[in-house]
């Protein structure tokens, strides 16, 4: 008994987490808690960040738990992923990486000089160089649409 | 001995919800690893389609582009992507969706597109691949060698591992020779059939772009790599009628033909 007791108490230390292994996140402004898996049936308005249980699931649609309320929710509204920041493209690195490599990048730029390695913006890849063009996707990552070109797309 | 058990129940109870709520008020967090992997995969695929048929680098064109793909994007699950939407050089009439959100179409499909609503549906069936994980879910295992010397690099460069070429050639070869699952394709036709609805287009013109496709003699990758086309209509009209979309919806032609000028 004694033991079991132990057992609970320590598991209660965990995070609630555990409970919510099929947890869905609202991630797309326009979402809703369906009374059926129909966008045309009533539904009401899910918040960007709201933590959903998954419980079901039928073609486009998953069947939720939302606090005390059950429903679905289309599939293409919600992700496993929780709302986080948004990811630049180009300094996407790892950032506990760029800390340990900086404490080595001395060694390891002797060692790529040594072996005749050029300068930084050189593709590196296991013998294939020749298949990819970063160069050009780096032209398509520096494209914004700013509020001046917004202004210039009028609505017909 | 139940009295102190009772209790720690409880505070340990009420420290788990607080936690919780701490962490709706904190800025949002760094994503999980796998959402990084995917991006690398993605632009090693996406650097691999640009040397394979070239990138159109007409500013006024991608801006539009990214404008319009910008309206689909704002509405998917996959916020902490930036998406970027690119035009290939080359006739063949295609789009490719890459991991991490680089969404390609080709002049040949713009050529073959006569108003926005019509490109409206191919972003959104392009976006909706990566927004329902069709490539894949990316499990986060380190790849610390990869990590360390790829942050070495000064902003602009890039690393290819092993891993990412043999994942980025599988991908190429789904989306080039095989074709991904029947079911994603169903799946990226319903999901945009919403989005297009959702925005206020013409769900319809999306349709008539299909059979477009279908009639191209610059067809050919297109064709070995998704569902018939009548099928794929019949599929969509069912999911239209079962989910009571509104057909009617704006094009928008003019304004797709200003940034988008006749080849």
């Amino acid at each position: 008994m004694k033991t079991l007791k132990l057992v609970v108490l320590l598991s209660s230390f965990l995070s609630f987490d555990l409970l919510f292994a099929d947890s869905v996140y609202v991630q797309s402004p326009i979402a809703k808690l369906l009374a059926e898996p129909n966008v045309a049936s009533a539904g009401k308005p899910l918040k960007a960040g709201d933590a959903l249980v998954q419980i079901g699931e039928q073609d486009m649609f998953l069947k939720v738990k939302s606090g005390s309320d059950t429903g679905w929710v289309m599939k293409l509204y919600v992700s496993k992923i929780p709302p986080s920041a948004k990811v630049s493209n180009t300094g996407n690195q790892d950032k506990s990486g760029a800390i340990q490599s900086r404490a080595r990048a001395s060694t390891f730029t002797e060692t790529a000089s040594a072996r005749g390695l050029s300068e930084s913006k050189k593709l590196r890849t296991r013998g294939n160089a020749d298949e990819y063009d970063f160069e050009s996707l780096d032209w398509l990552d520096k494209i914004k649409v700013k509020q001046e070109d917004i202004d210039k797309y009028k609505e017909e | 001995m139940n009295k102190v058990f009772t209790f720690t129940l409880i505070v340990s109870f009420f420290l788990n919800l607080s936690c919780k709520s701490n962490q709706k008020t904190e800025e949002k967090p760094e994503p999980p690893k796998q959402v990084y992997k995917e991006i690398k995969i993605g632009r090693a695929l996406a650097a691999k389609f640009i040397k394979k048929y070239g990138l159109v680098q007409d500013a006024g064109q991608t801006k539009y582009l990214n404008f319009v793909g910008g309206k689909i994007s704002e509405l998917s699950p996959r916020q902490e992507l930036n998406f970027k939407f690119g035009i290939l050089n080359t006739q063949e009439v295609n789009a490719f969706a890459c991991p991490g959100g680089y969404i390609f179409i080709t002049k040949g499909a713009l050529s073959l597109i006569e108003n926005e609503a019509e490109l409206v549906g191919v972003l959104a069936h392009e976006v909706s691949h990566v927004s329902l994980f069709h490539s894949g879910k990316y499990e986060a295992k380190e790849e610390i060698w990869i990590d360390l010397v790829a942050s070495m690099l000064s902003p602009g460069g890039d690393m290819v591992s092993t891993m990412m070429e043999a994942a980025s050639k599988e991908l190429e070869e789904s989306m080039l020779e095989n074709g991904r699952q029947k079911e994603f394709e169903t799946q990226a036709d319903s999901s945009a059939t919403i989005l297009i609805s959702q925005l206020g287009y013409d769900i319809g013109a999306y349709i008539d772009y299909l059979k477009k496709m279908k009639s191209s003699q610059d067809n050919q990758v297109f064709v070995k790599t998704h569902p018939p086309v009548d099928d794929r209509i019949n599929s969509m009209q069912k999911f239209i009628s079962d989910q009571k979309l509104p057909k009617a919806g704006k094009t928008n032609a003019k304004r797709y033909r200003q940034n988008i000028p006749k080849a």
